[in-house]
């Protein structure tokens, strides 16, 4: 085998340069979360916006959203928001003499739950439990959502007064949860010099046809996993286990959830088979809202993720 | 870790959390010496300590430095007037441990507080100056191990792991220590006697016997449950009514004390056995700054740097100023100077003139009436017995003629009245006599199968010269309180008496009483094998296991062949530990790769990825960015992006490329 073909030659490599390019032009100097967002959608996550307002999250979502040619629906949380209006209700139909179940804006491709801890625990868990279960039951009846079907939810750090934090337990549904930040100098010139955001989202076209999506799902559950990164993934998992570091190590559920972060990681990046850099680029996104450190109460800084990944030698 | 990143690593900043783990440590290892170090010292050191904690959560002070100075000149000056000196074992501690609290003082960063970690660790050990009990060494132990947590704490950085993690960390580490410091501990050739003679300080409050008996003397001794000794005996060993341990032997009376007489050495103590029925056994005795030492009857054998002289005492060359270990053979049937010369029988007849009248003229009744020497005898243990005499801790203060007046008024007295007048009336009848001091019974420890002679259990008792009987043991105590003899001090004397709470009766059987055997029993064992471990001891020890008469360069090749043995096993155990890890030939290739790259300065790190490495070299050398990523990226591909794993061909290719790799 010659160094050339290292590169396994796939043939949607070129939607995801497409979808990656594309994305980029709207949303300036945030490639890595771009692609972090991109891989727990391949992943088939759900993915957790944890910043401040005007960063451009809901930019994201709806770039996302339009590149991959998917229906977009947004649903603001304010805390008189009930499950009725996020899952839909049945209405009694005069002319017809029964009652026709309207569906709520979660029948769509993908969905910007905006400030999700604005909302009481009721609803939250009806969002939730749809996203786990990918379906809706209402009224003894079930109905299935739309394939593929994405959540991004976001919840603003800073003004906690008046808001539902979602427990532990729920933020485990979450695939990801990644940051914005604000953009560099450089790339903040660039917005200001450049057309409206709002104007360049709505211009945008599709960048890969229907099918792709699906078939790049796929995908990502044939990337090879090697046993050597299997040693590496069980030593990050033990380290959190072991050291006392933490409340509790991270489950099974959160090592099933960075390997296939890493598989979808591995794929963007060209790759057949998971690297321990693959694996290191999803940590921080992984683990970050899955783990309580003792004595801090999260582990919210990527950097203190960055110390454990340097903490733990690849075996 | 380079020794730059080394460097600038001890220079950073010490977090409060490591600054607490430092004052900690070091107040562990003070308080193993608060004992004997001067109060000032103590508190000052305590407050020093004190006083830096809660600084931890203040803004920096600035005057702290000329406060630390002063404080600094005080200390070496205070050291001075306390000791007079700076060095030695007493000053140069106190010294140590001030300096460490003010080192502590001006600790700022990581190596400040390295430093005072490792002073910590060398102020435990001084701690075995003092004393070597279990007590002390299970301290100094679990303090190391607590130390060495603190030191793993600080060697952490930001990623910390908990204090449960840490100290298990530490203590894995001493359990793999342990075996290698005993084999050293079995094995290093020991030689006779101390290897350094320690300035110790005497011991000036050790209770014992003395060499002048005053009535009163006894009754004070008997108030101290301290140990005497301990002896083993090789078979069964005598009742107790034949336990009589001889100590001082006193011939010389004024009246009022009983003295010991020098006396010439015994070369030959055979001549005098009646039977070859010996008893064997070893005696530790505890320090007491004087030269005799106890044993049973007749010495028959005696230990090297020990003599016998003609009252067949047990005398050491030296005082004993430290635990002693001796072996003996006693007899308990003799006949010892079955001729008297004139000499001895002139001093054990001394009186001083005027004293104990009445006493004379009583004996001078019996002498009348009385067939022999021995009735003479029975008749005064027979007036002890008959007439109302009391067996008591507290006797009343006796003046003028004590003899007399104990006699004939007072009536209460304890062991040593009794011998003291038993010898005054022998005497004034013309037997030769003498009163002889020691220990009597001692309680059996059954968990340790030893005898714990106390100090509550000193005696004082007779000895009277018979024609053809020669040196008579006589107890008149025996005659007043059989008791004494037969069951021990605490069954002989009321509950009112105040015995120390070890030695009362009715406790013998108690749970309490228990677990005193069983904490002296350890004691004992401590005392013989591990702090009495010299070349006897060794020898023992080694024969048992089946190697008889070890020279020291056996000892030596034992040592390295046990080390050897004993690394060994923890490599295997290792090698077991991590029998996953194979170092498969693909991460071989890429280790030699990895190697070249370090000798170039850029050494890969552990969490580094091969591609990240790949990257990194290119950036800091692009003109070897070609290379160098075809090897990375060949290497990460071949190990995570091959189901079946490498082919020999891959292999091939990869040794290739490292070969190539020309620097």
């Amino acid at each position: 085998m010659s160094v050339s073909t290292l590169n396994t030659s796939n043939p949607h490599q070129q939607d995801i340069q497409n979808i990656l390019g594309q994305a980029n032009r709207v949303i300036l100097g945030k490639n890595g979360q771009i692609k972090l967002a991109l891989s727990c959608l391949l992943a088939r996550g759900h993915l957790l916006i944890e910043d401040l307002p005007g960063v451009g999250k809901t930019t994201l979502a709806h770039t996302l959203a339009r590149t991959l040619g998917l229906h977009f629906q947004r649903i603001q949380f304010t805390s008189d928001l009930l499950p009725a209006d996020v899952l839909g209700v049945s209405v009694y139909e005069r002319e017809r003499g029964n009652f026709k179940f309207h569906p709520g804006p979660i029948f769509s491709q993908m969905i910007l739950a905006d400030e999700i801890n604005r909302a009481t625990p009721k609803t939250q868990s009806a969002l939730l439990e749809a996203m786990e279960e990918q379906q809706v039951t209402t009224e003894g009846e079930t109905r299935p959502l739309p394939t593929p079907f994405f959540v991004i939810a976001t919840q603003n750090p800073a003004y906690q007064i008046g808001t539902f934090p979602l427990p532990e337990s729920q933020l485990d549904r979450f695939l990801m949860c990644i940051q914005l930040g604000y953009p560099d100098s450089k790339a903040e010139r660039e917005l200001y010099l450049g057309r409206d955001r709002r104007d360049m989202v709505a211009d945008l076209l599709p960048a890969s046809d229907p099918g792709v999506l699906p078939a790049l799902q796929r995908q990502v559950a044939e990337i090879h996993v090697a046993d050597a990164l299997l040693d590496y993934l069980q030593a990050v998992l033990d380290y959190t286990r072991q050291t006392g570091r933490f409340k509790t190590g991270l489950s099974p559920r959160a090592g099933l959830a960075i390997l296939h972060s890493a598989q979808a990681w591995a794929l963007i990046e060209g790759r057949d088979h998971v690297t321990p850099e693959d694996l290191q680029a999803v940590l921080p996104a992984v683990i970050s809202h899955r783990l309580r450190s003792i004595g801090e109460t999260h582990l919210s800084d990527k950097e203190s993720v960055q110390e454990l990944i340097a903490a733990i030698p690849i075996p | 870790m380079t020794t730059k990143t080394a460097t600038e690593f001890e220079h950073r900043s010490l977090s409060p959390l490591n600054a607490t783990w430092a004052i900690i440590t070091v107040a562990l290892a003070l308080a193993s010496h608060l004992r004997h170090l001067p109060i000032w010292i103590s508190v000052l050191s305590v407050l020093l300590l004190l006083t830096r904690y809660l600084l931890l959560f203040r803004r920096p002070v600035r005057s702290l430095k000329l406060l630390l100075g002063v404080t600094a000149v005080a200390s070496i000056s205070g050291v001075m007037l306390q000791y007079g000196t700076l060095v030695g074992r007493d000053a140069g501690v106190a010294l140590l441990a001030l300096m460490l609290s003010l080192k502590v003082m001006e600790m700022k960063q990581i190596r400040d507080a390295m430093l005072a970690i490792f002073l910590s660790y060398f102020l435990v050990m001084t701690s075995f100056f003092f004393s070597q009990g279990i007590l002390v060494s299970l301290y100094g132990f679990s303090v190391v191990v607590l130390i060495t947590g603190a030191l793993s704490a600080l060697n952490e950085g930001k990623q910390t792991t908990s204090l449960a993690y840490k100290l298990k960390a530490s203590a894995g580490m001493f359990a793999y220590a342990i075996p290698i410091m005993l084999l050293l501990f079995v094995l290093f050739p020991r030689l006779p006697g101390p290897l350094w003679a320690m300035p110790q300080n005497r011991h000036s409050g050790i209770t014992g016997l003395g060499d002048e008996m005053t009535p009163g003397n006894i009754s004070q001794l008997i108030q101290s449950d301290a140990v005497a000794f301990r002896v083993t005996f090789d078979n069964t060993p005598p009742p107790a009514r034949d336990r009589y341990w001889r100590g001082p032997v006193m011939s010389s009376y004024n009246g009022r004390s009983w003295r010991m007489v020098r006396s010439g050495i015994l070369t030959d103590t055979e001549q005098f056995l009646s039977s070859r029925d010996l008893f064997n056994y070893r005696i530790t005795l505890e320090a007491n700054n004087k030269s005799w030492l106890f044993a049973l009857g007749l010495p028959v054998t005696h230990p090297q740097g020990t003599a016998i002289n003609t009252d067949f005492m047990l005398l050491s060359k030296k005082p004993i100023d430290k635990k002693f270990r001796y072996e003996i053979e006693s007899s308990l049937d003799y006949i010892i100077d079955e001729e008297l010369t004139s000499k001895s029988r002139a001093q054990n007849l001394q009186l001083p003139a005027k004293t104990a009248t009445r006493t004379r003229r009583l004996v001078n009744e019996w002498r009348g009436s009385a067939q022999s020497n021995s009735d003479i005898v029975n008749q005064a243990l027979q007036y002890f017995n008959s007439n109302p005499f009391v067996y008591t801790l507290k006797p009343p203060l006796l003046k003028k003629d004590p003899v007399d007046q104990f006699m004939f008024e007072t009536r209460r007295g304890f062991c040593e009245h009794y011998a003291s007048s038993f010898v005054v009336m022998m005497r004034a009848a013309g037997i030769p006599a003498r009163v002889v001091t020691g220990y009597q019974g001692g309680e059996w420890n059954r968990l340790g199968n030893y005898i714990l002679v106390r100090q509550s259990d000193a005696h004082a008792w007779a000895e009277v010269w018979l024609t053809g009987k020669g040196w008579v043991r006589v107890d008149p105590t025996a005659a007043v309180s059989p008791d004494r003899v037969e069951l021990g001090i605490s069954n002989a004397l009321g509950d009112e008496e105040n015995l120390p709470f070890f030695v009362r009766a009715g406790y013998s059987n108690s749970i309490v009483n228990r677990l005193s055997l069983l904490w002296d029993s350890a004691n004992y064992r401590w005392d013989t094998w591990v702090l009495g471990f010299g070349p006897e001891q060794q020898r023992a020890l080694l024969s048992r296991l089946g190697l008889d008469n070890p020279g020291w360069r056996h000892l030596i090749y034992g040592m390295i062949i046990g080390l050897v043995s004993l690394l060994s096993l923890y490599a295997l155990l290792f090698a077991w530990h991590y029998r996953n890890a194979r170092i498969d030939p693909l991460v071989k290739l890429f280790h030699q790769f990895s190697a070249k790259m370090t000798r170039q300065g850029i050494p890969p790190q552990p969490y580094e990825g091969a591609i990240d490495y790949g990257r990194r070299v290119s950036k800091t050398r692009p003109e070897l960015a070609l290379p160098v990523q075809r090897i990375t990226q060949l290497y990460s591909h071949l190990r995570y992006g091959k189901p079946c794993g490498p082919g020999p061909a891959d292999l091939q290719l990869l040794k290739k490329l490292v070969r190539a790799l020309q620097i």
